[in-house]
């Protein structure tokens, strides 16, 4: 359980959160918003990094599981040796220490590295370890910020498959701007912009944010769009140049697009206000 | 429970200092083997007694105060600066208790190093231990404190080692108040008390103020 209230931290003029609100149960949560929308900062404050300026987190006094956005460390260190001073900094008993690490790693997939040096592995790896790390000792609470940046399209979905492993019991918060990472495994989404929660809800819910606002025009057409609309990609059909657009008013002479975008649709839809 | 605590705070020391690598065996080279090597090249060299117990002195205060930083900043480099920091900050608030318990490590250190001298040389260095302590703690202090500040180690190190160079010979006048150092053992003991007891405490002051720094992102 996670409550957060009406959470509000400046640095200095620059306001990075501003009232966030949301409540969390069991599940897996993506926390999507573009860069600079406070995301990191949202984490921070629950794993008690940084102090909020106003507002309450209430944790109930779950172990809580972080990998930060930039992670890599201890490179002279082995994978093991590494993991070894995770878990007494956790304070997971000795006896149990070796079982747990190798579970960890090998969620992460990273089983046969145990033995070389962190300095020498790749970034991805380095990724992977930092996962492997916020998992170990099995948190009730875990935060990833932005796991899968620097990972390869195999190794985001094998995380997407960790996340349904791991996922029983706990409180999971996957941040990231990349609506397809959290797509298909996360219960809910947040959708943070600007330090506020702007919606919360099922990816269904997310996707209905669209519903009937996408539309196909023609290219050098764009003065029929009124009210607010944002061009989303460029379509090339039959020799000629459409726009994807999603616009909050209906557009005269254009087709509505067939197949409709989705989450993603939905997401940029509460981003720019649609 | 306390006894768990304290436990597990002492194995995050040793594996921190484990960490080390090789560079773990720095200080003892120094301290246990090059310094008692030099002095025996000294005795070789066919000084007297007294030059070499006065050569020796200098080396120890060369040396003493120097390698107190020496674990604490590398063996704990990851919680001050660099990529790891942020995740170890949050399973472990503070590490002041660590960094001692390596500080006390490395005073167990040198009193081996000052029995050596007693025992095989009958250079008896120890009433200057209270000296040597709060030189040791003061670079401790500073080191840690700047390292808190800055997040960094390497600038510790640098403004030690220039305070070790400057100082070390400096007499000049208006500068001797912030003059730990001396190459010569002091004559005046009972003076030193005083101005190394107040600088003993006040590093114990600023510690753990400076450790309000450590948390900071
Ligand atoms: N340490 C900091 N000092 C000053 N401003 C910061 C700091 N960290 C974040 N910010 C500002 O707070 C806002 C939110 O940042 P952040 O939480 O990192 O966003 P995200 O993780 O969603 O990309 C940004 O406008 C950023 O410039
Ligand atoms: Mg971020």
């Amino acid at each position: 359980m996670l409550k957060i209230e009406k959470l509000h931290k400046s640095y200095k003029k620059n306001s990075a959160l501003d009232g966030f609100s949301c409540e969390l149960g069991r599940g897996i949560y993506g926390l999507l918003g573009p860069n600079g929308s406070g995301k990191t900062t949202m984490m921070r404050c629950i794993c008690g990094l940084i102090s909020c300026n106003s507002g309450s987190i209430e944790c109930g006094g779950d172990e809580i599981g972080y990998l930060p956005q930039q992670f890599g460390m201890m490179k002279a260190l082995t994978l093991y040796e590494m993991m070894e001073y995770f878990a007494t900094l956790k304070r997971i008993p000795k006896t149990e220490q070796g079982e747990e690490i190798e579970r960890c790693l090998e969620l992460v997939n990273l089983s046969d590295k145990a033995k070389s040096r962190v300095g020498s592995l790749s970034g991805g790896m380095v990724r992977r370890s930092g996962i492997a790390q916020a998992i170990l000792g099995d948190p009730s609470i875990i935060l990833f910020d932005e796991p899968t940046a620097g990972l390869d399209p195999e190794e985001r979905m094998r995380f997407k498959s960790l996340l349904k492993k791991i996922r029983d019991g706990k409180t999971i918060i996957v941040s990231t701007h990349i609506v397809s990472d959290v797509e298909a495994v996360c219960d809910s989404i947040i959708i943070i912009d600007r330090g506020r929660n702007i919606f919360t809800g099922s990816n269904g819910e997310v996707a209905e944010l669209a519903r009937g606002k996408a539309y196909l025009i023609e290219e050098g057409q764009e003065s029929r769009l009124i009210g607010n609309y944002y061009i989303k990609d460029r379509i090339s059909r039959d020799g000629k140049s459409y726009l994807y657009v999603l616009s909050d008013s209906p557009v005269h002479g254009a087709a509505r697009a067939e197949a409709e975008g989705g989450i993603e649709d939905g997401y940029l839809c509460a981003l720019k206000n649609i | 429970m306390r006894f768990e605590k304290y436990l597990n705070s002492l194995t995050i020391s040793k594996m921190a200092l484990k960490s080390l690598g090789k560079l773990f065996f720095v200080p003892q080279i120094f301290m246990l083997i090059l310094s008692p090597l030099a002095t025996y090249l000294e005795f070789a060299s066919g000084s007297g007694y007294r030059i070499c117990y006065l050569a020796s002195y200098m080396i120890l205060q060369v040396l003493c105060p120097f390698f107190s930083l020496w674990w604490p900043l590398l063996g704990f480099r990851e919680h001050i600066e660099g990529g790891g920091r942020e995740a170890l900050l949050v399973y472990k608030k503070s590490i002041l208790r660590e960094l001692i318990e390596v500080f006390i490590f490395y005073v167990l250190h040198f009193l081996l190093l000052l029995l050596l001298y007693l025992l095989f040389l009958d250079f008896n260095y120890f009433p200057f231990l209270f000296i040597f302590l709060a030189q040791s703690f003061a670079f401790f202090v500073v080191s840690i404190s700047l390292a808190f500040l800055l997040k960094s180690i390497s600038v510790p190190f640098i403004v030690c080692l220039i305070y070790e160079i400057f100082f070390m010979g400096a007499k000049a006048p208006g500068l001797d108040f912030m003059n730990m150092l001396s190459s010569y053992p002091p004559e005046d003991l009972a003076g030193l008390f005083f101005p190394y007891v107040f600088i003993f405490v006040a590093c114990l002051i600023i510690l753990p103020l400076a450790h309000l720094r450590f948390r900071r992102l």
